[in-house]
């Protein structure tokens, strides 16, 4: 048996194929962007970089940080670290970054890249020579000299110095 | 990704939005779920608190059958509250409680041994506050805040304050009691942030804030609204249905007024609209201004604590159904007129500053309110400060590596200053310095000093 519908419902047939579709691209472009944020893993460390677990040992506070056994071992040495780069505005002249702050990754979100910002996990970084202001925080590679004896102040407890930096692409 | 920023504005924005949807901590009339009544009687319910440890359920039969109910409320009281409920009538009965948090208003009441509905998880969300005691010159509902646990342990608390005026309150958690909770001084427009110390679970999402001992104005000084007690009187009717209705506030941000302190039920004849009632809930002289949009220009009226007044209008050509809002502007309680507006600058952000350190810690001074930054300028360091604080702060302040003197500051609410202070080695790594603060007053630099003292200090 064929049943024809009523003119009203015809009428009413493109608006619900309409919204039908729409739901689906709206559904199908969360689904394909949170797809991509969740599964692009961290950049692979490089054979002989130094890593944050290192750092997740440190306790204390100004000037008497008490530093894990193997990072003091590398006070004074050169090491690489990938992290988070945290443009500072008191880091800053004109469009270049003299220093930064520089912090373990803590999670890639909607909201971009964010890190871990407790003074016992947070390092400054002292450029060997200014860089571009990349104008928000970054992944970044860098390379330079630890300072790591335990005797610095402020709201970080270690430093870089002398340091040379590598961009990386966002997770 | 190309819909990446899409899909990143669309989240940032529901990420920012928490404070756009605020619960208020109202309880709810619900339907309780099949299996909890006898029967197929139409009953509903709500859950009033009355305490830490102690709540109201209420119900309501809408039937003309005499019930007898048993109710136990999941996770929240698990002995049988017994409520006779005549034809038509409404009871409460009092339950103890083993947990107080927003759930509760929104929990489901069983039949004992009825099986439990699932709950969805805790998400974050933004809550109103609670008031110690209801207050006609303080309206509540315009503080919201979320709570989190912090990332180093403790607990995070953002207040959002949409009032007109700088508020100052004493405030704690209920449920935990061993929280020491800071007075806080809120300037309008702005979130206060406090980090406390302590143990922090996934369920402090949840709980409630209460907040009492309220000053309203640019010092913290005045009558005291909501003074701290036991949890008291609550404007919210404990009746329904008896044609009392809220009134809402002609100036959204007024926060020296309580709208709910006055309730207003229209007077119909003949299906037509012949005058309001209005009813002062509080206790205080109320002076008020009312209008009826649309409907009536209202004017000016005064109610006497507790009193209830009809207001004839005549005859007027509308519909009951077409008078919905009383529109109410406090304009005097207790014969004390409210403030006018507030005209003071609204602190600047300052990015990437850093909030400073107490020599000592005190728990009477939050220092998430008091920020800085610093940057090495000429061979001496350049140190911004701004006051988020909604009082006068009077502090020594000392950059720590980089000077071994003090100097006192005295920085008015919401304001900023720039000091420049000569140190030996003005380096980068002036811009991660502390600043140490002692000595810390609010408000008046006179009485007891907070956060301890510099070892040099007189």
């Amino acid at each position: 048996m064929i049943r024809t519908l009523p003119a009203r419902q015809h009428a009413r047939i493109p608006i619900i194929i309409a919204v039908i579709l729409g739901l689906i691209v709206v559904v199908g472009i969360n689904y394909a962007a949170w797809l991509s944020v969740a599964t692009r893993p961290l950049p692979k460390l490089q054979p002989g970089e130094l890593t944050w677990s290192a750092f997740a040992g440190i306790s204390g506070t100004d000037g008497a940080w008490k530093i894990p056994a193997e990072l003091r071992a590398k006070h004074d040495q050169a090491v690489t670290i990938t992290g988070v780069l945290v443009p500072h505005p008191a880091l800053r002249s004109g469009k270049q970054l003299l220093g930064a702050l520089f912090a373990p990754p803590a999670k890639f979100s909607c909201c971009g890249l964010t890190c871990d910002p407790r003074p016992a996990v947070t390092m400054l970084v002292e450029f060997a020579s200014p860089i571009p202001d990349p104008g928000k925080q970054r992944l970044a590679r860098i390379h330079g000299v630890l300072a790591a004896d335990g005797s610095a102040t402020g709201w970080a407890a270690t430093s870089l110095s002398a340091a040379t930096v590598e961009l990386l692409r966002d997770p | 990704m190309r819909f990446l920023p899409l899909l990143a504005l669309i989240a940032a924005v529901h990420a920012y939005a928490v404070f756009d949807d605020v619960i208020p901590p109202e309880p709810q009339w619900t339907v309780p779920p099949l299996g909890a009544v006898p029967g197929d009687a139409a009953v509903i319910y709500r859950i009033v608190r009355a305490g830490d440890d102690r709540a109201w359920i209420e119900a309501q039969s809408r039937t003309n059958a005499a019930l007898a109910l048993r109710w136990v409320v999941p996770g929240y009281c698990d002995e049988p509250a017994e409520l006779a409920l005549a034809p038509n009538a409404s009871a409460r009965a009092a339950i103890r409680l083993k947990n107080c948090d927003h759930g509760l208003f929104s929990a489901a009441v069983l039949a004992p041994g009825q099986a439990q509905p699932r709950r969805p998880d805790a998400q974050p969300t933004a809550y109103g506050v609670t008031a110690s005691v209801e207050d006609a010159g303080f309206a509540a509902h315009l503080l919201a805040y979320t709570l989190a646990p912090a990332a180093a342990g403790g607990i995070d608390l953002h207040l959002r304050h949409s009032g007109d005026r700088p508020v100052h309150l004493d405030w704690r958690v209920v449920g935990r009691p061993a929280l020491v909770t800071p007075r806080l001084h809120v300037l309008p427009g702005r979130t206060a942030e406090v980090v406390l110390a302590g143990v922090a679970d996934a369920g402090v999402i949840n709980d409630i804030v209460e907040v009492s001992n309220v000053r309203i104005g640019p010092d913290d000084s005045g009558p005291l609204r909501s003074p701290g007690a036991a949890f008291g009187r609550r404007f919210t009717s404990t009746q329904s249905g008896d044609g009392w209705l809220a009134a809402v506030p002609a100036d959204e941000h007024q926060i020296a007024f309580n709208p709910a302190a006055v309730a207003w039920r229209p007077q119909v004849q003949a299906d037509r609209l012949q005058g309001i009632d209005l009813r002062n809930r509080s206790n205080q002289r109320l002076t008020v201004r009312w209008a009826l949009p649309g409907v009536h220009p209202g004017g000016m009226i005064s109610l006497a604590g507790e009193e209830e007044r009809a207001l004839p209008l005549g005859d007027l050509p509308w519909p009951p159904n077409r008078v919905r809002v009383l529109l109410l502007t406090g304009v005097e309680i207790d014969g004390q007129a409210l403030a006018g507006d507030w005209t003071s600058a609204a602190p600047k952000t300052l990015e990437g500053a850093f909030p400073v350190t107490p020599v000592v810690a005190d728990p009477r001074f939050n220092p998430l309110q008091l920020v800085y930054q610093t940057r090495p300028v000429a061979g001496a360091a350049q140190i911004t400060l701004v006051n988020l604080h909604g009082l006068t702060v009077h502090a020594d302040v000392r950059l720590a590596g980089y000077q071994k003197e003090f100097q006192r500051i005295s920085l008015a609410a919401g304001a900023t200053t720039v000091l420049t202070v000569a140190v030996a080695k003005a380096d980068l790594r002036l811009a991660t310095a502390r600043l140490e603060v002692a000595r810390v007053r609010l408000g008046a630099d006179q009485g007891e000093t907070w956060c301890g003292a510099f070892a040099s200090a007189p």
